[in-house]
């Protein structure tokens, strides 16, 4: 189980800051939380700013990157206005 | 100087006089002169940073006075860089302010950065953003970046090959711009990046290899570690 994190509006869709899911890459996490909290809070996680442990996943192998039984999965708002 | 115009800030002992010295021997450069350049601006005008070059290519629209407090009505249609640098100019005069009417790009940035100890991206995209971080790296010269989306908006202080550069941070992330941007947060953010930014000119980063979230809707802010990527196409080595 990997632990979650949710920020910003994710936080609200999901119904929660954290909690631990099943998945051993980024997309079986994503995979998991349509399944839990529906396709709203799905696209909101895909396009967010997805970091697993202290890595950006884009950076690493995108939605490939493992996420072990340990790890911390971010899922930030990308914030690109000003 | 003016010392009496910084009254209120020498006594702080991270200023002090030295501080304040080192602040007037500075010039940074602000890429943005928008919600967030604004707020920037001032607080760096204000505490005294002495060489501030603006740089923007946009013009003032009535769609932008909703946050960016450097404008009024009768400047919609002018140059963001060039209204800028008058109002500050008129704000402190002590300072030498340049509006640089034109977008950043990895050919002038280099030419825009001469003289200056930081740069701080307040742009509102991402591949300025990118631009003005490859720029930076290069030159091994610290960026605060800030950005905002909706009530959110994030802060990040490259300090190049020590800390992650955007580009290890943003890489494969792609911006779904829904145009959300509200003056409140705008604000705050813009404040904090300035905060982040006068730390660096006095010796000090406070978010070395972290990412800070400020929720304006929760009114919290989180800071979440980063590491640099090994295989950055920008800083990796
Ligand atoms: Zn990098």
């Amino acid at each position: 189980m990997a632990q979650v994190r949710y920020h910003g509006h994710l936080a609200d869709l999901t119904g929660c800051r954290q909690e631990a899911l099943e998945g051993t890459t980024v997309a079986k996490l994503l995979d998991q939380i349509k399944r839990q909290h529906g396709a709203e809070a799905y696209r909101l996680a895909k396009r967010s700013h997805i970091i697993v442990d202290r890595r950006s996943a884009g950076a690493e192998k995108g939605f490939r990157t493992p996420a072990g039984l340990d790890s911390l999965v971010e899922f930030i708002p990308v914030c690109g206005g000003g | 100087m003016e010392l009496e115009r910084y009254r209120r800030q020498l006594n702080i002992p991270e200023i002090g006089t030295e501080g304040q010295n080192r602040l007037a021997a500075s010039s940074v450069l602000v890429v943005g002169a928008g919600g967030l350049g604004g707020p920037v601006l001032y607080a760096l005008a204000g505490a005294g940073v002495g060489r501030l070059v603006v740089m923007d290519g946009d013009t003032v629209s009535l769609s932008n006075l909703n946050r960016q407090f450097l404008f009024t009505q009768a400047d919609l249609g002018r140059p963001k860089a060039e209204v800028a640098a008058r109002q500050l100019a008129a704000f402190n005069p002590e300072l030498r302010v340049e509006g640089q009417v034109c977008q950043l790009d990895r050919e002038n940035g280099k030419a825009m950065l001469a003289g200056c100890q930081l740069a701080v991206a307040a742009v509102d995209n991402l591949e300025g953003r990118l631009a003005l971080n490859a720029v930076c790296v290069e030159q091994g010269l610290p960026l605060v970046n800030g950005g905002v989306e909706g009530w959110y908006g994030t802060i990040m202080a490259v300090e190049p090959c020590k800390t992650p550069c955007l580009a290890c941070c943003y890489a494969g992330t792609t911006l779904e711009q829904s145009g959300e941007a509200l003056g409140v947060v705008t604000g705050a953010v813009g404040s904090l990046m300035a905060s982040v930014a006068l730390q660096l000119l006095l010796g000090e980063n406070p978010i070395p290899g972290e990412l800070l979230l400020y929720d304006g809707k929760r009114l919290e802010l989180e800071r979440v570690p980063v590491e640099r990527s090994p295989d950055c196409s920008v800083c990796g080595t």
